[in-house]
């Protein structure tokens, strides 16, 4: 199982960031909520699915 | 607030329920001139906006020699169309040569932008608007206001207590309140469309790369556009007839042909196709009862014009709105990350709060947001083959208390705008009833890549027969 809270320790800790104790224990508690969502996202398209890297509507019609 | 003009009032006329056409139509048969009408202008800004915090800077001086050039054209036979002596607002992260663009930030090089107007500027004023100054942003076009940062709090017009929402909170005040006729704003992940929500009136997000965005202050790259606040849809196609078009040198800007939108407004929908999403927008837990029923009450209306109501799903809208919060999150915090390292005090509590979530997510989640893009815009594509519009609410519930407010939940909670800008497709939100507490609610209509025209054809044919974009704030906030 996944500790979301070390993990977004450590990311906090490597952005280099000068916030306090309770501005990190913000980001840190609601990590998990958000990460859960982002987790979904490999599960929503194919293994096949290709990125959109060059974002322009423009370019798709 | 800083105001450049001492001019006194001397127009007693108010601008509500004024609209541009009206405006315009007053000003060429003599009964208004510009001078008057942008002197009621900033006779209300400096009246009420003490209490609704829509301007950081107003620049009355200006603002009135370019009406007084605008009321000389007219006097000489020249018209450069219906945005000629139109006071209208900017948002304060677009560039503009006579007045800072401060991004509401102490972060923000004083500089930035210094002397120039952004593009999208510079083509209202080619078509004689009058530009009365700059509105409140939230900062960096993300987070809560921060009343220690020495900006103006933006409130709701409708109720001072709750949020004018964000980011282009002070565009929205500026048009709800009367102040001008109409705005810009920016849409990164529903900024355009949240405050025109609250505040009860138009705003138009439009097609990625339809308006030039070069000129102002980034957000999320790939997502942010520059769209029009207005009362109605007929004004924000006005607005759109000169903010649209390619602009060489904005590696954003497409070059695509731009309609005579206001052409395609003749309120007769018959032959066009409302897509209904009951899933996720219609039955979502977290939908207000009252704007359920109010946006119900639209599909009834928009029926009784000609339209065919077409039962539709959107696959995985959650999951495409939380792709567009991680990509916005990721390019916003590409952007700041020197300055979040070392001027972390100088950024708004909430602004720092939103953007530290940029770093923390991974190379990989990113890229994946981009695959969930490519495959939503394809679903998307397969939905508006089918139908010519959807119909969604724009918002969950009313505005909220500001007091209340947590940016926390733009991440966690249900959201039904950041889809659209996930693809780039233009979508509006206009208002259609009041909550029992008084405060606006309202209706979100999002159209194909570049169909800002069917998306404006069907909300004017909808305010042709309702009055809810007529409605204006009480006393005593603004009255």
């Amino acid at each position: 199982m996944i500790d979301h809270e070390a993990t977004a320790r450590t990311l906090l800790a490597s952005a280099g960031l000068s916030m306090s104790a309770e501005e990190e224990e913000r980001l840190v508690t609601t990590y998990g909520t958000f990460r859960e969502r982002v987790d979904a996202l490999y599960d929503i398209v194919p293994d096949t699915a290709e990125p959109a890297l060059d974002f322009n509507p423009a370019k798709s019609l | 607030m800083t105001t450049t003009t001492d001019t006194p009032a001397t127009d007693a006329a108010t601008l509500l329920p004024l609209s541009i056409a009206e405006a315009a139509a007053a000003l060429r048969d003599g009964s208004l001139t510009s001078v008057a009408l942008t002197r009621t202008s900033l006779d209300r800004i400096a009246a009420y906006d003490t209490a609704l915090g829509a301007y950081v800077t107003v620049i009355g001086e200006a603002a009135l020699e370019a009406a007084a050039a605008a009321d000389a054209m007219f006097a000489a036979g020249e018209d450069l169309g219906l945005l000629q002596g139109i006071p209208l607002a900017v948002k304060d992260i677009i560039a503009t040569k006579d007045a800072p663009t401060t991004a509401n930030s102490r972060v923000l090089d004083p500089d930035w932008g210094k002397g120039i107007d952004a593009p999208v500027v510079a083509r209202l004023r080619a078509a004689g608007a009058v530009i009365t100054g700059k509105t409140t942003t939230s900062e960096f076009a993300c987070g809560l206001p921060d009343p220690t940062k020495g900006f103006p709090i933006p409130c709701n017009p409708w109720n001072l207590e709750h949020t004018a929402a964000g980011s282009s909170s002070g565009t929205g005040i500026a048009v709800a309140a009367g102040y001008v006729l109409g705005g810009l704003g920016t849409d990164t992940g529903g900024s355009v469309r949240a405050p025109a929500t609250v505040s009860g009136c138009t705003g138009l997000k439009v097609t990625y790369g339809r308006v030039p965005k070069s000129g102002v202050v980034p957000l999320g790259y790939s997502l942010d556009s520059v769209g029009p606040l207005a009362r109605s849809a007929a004004d924000c196609a006005l607005l759109m007839e000169v903010m649209s078009g390619y602009e060489p040198g904005d590696p954003s800007s497409a070059d695509v042909p731009v309609p005579h939108f206001s052409a395609a407004l003749d309120g007769d929908l018959t032959g066009l196709k409302v897509g209904i999403p009951t899933t996720y927008f219609f039955d979502n837990p977290a939908l207000d009862p009252e704007v359920h029923d109010a946006v119900t009450s639209v599909s009834t209306v928009l029926a009784g014009l000609g339209a065919e109501l077409v039962e539709v799903i959107v696959p995985f809208p959650q999951a495409a709105n939380d792709a567009n919060n991680l990509t916005f999150l990721a390019e916003g915090y590409a952007y700041h990350r020197a300055n979040l390292r070392t001027r972390w005090s100088d950024f708004g509590y909430s602004t720092r709060d939103v953007l530290a979530r940029g770093a923390m997510f991974l190379g990989s989640d990113y890229v994946q947001a981009q695959r969930v893009r490519e495959a939503f815009r394809t679903e998307m594509q397969k939905v508006f083959s089918q139908v010519d519009v959807l119909l969604t609410p724009a918002a969950v519930g009313p505005a909220g208390r500001r007091a209340e407010m947590d940016m926390g939940h733009l991440f966690t909670g249900v959201g039904f705008t950041g889809q659209w800008n996930l693809v780039g497709l233009p979508a509006i939100s206009a208002p259609c009833g009041f909550s029992s507490t008084g405060l606006p609610l309202a209706f979100q209509i999002v159209g194909g890549a570049f169909d800002e025209a069917a998306v404006l054809r069907v909300t004017d044919a909808y305010q042709r027969v309702t009055d809810w974009h007529r409605r204006v704030p009480p006393a005593p906030a603004v009255a």
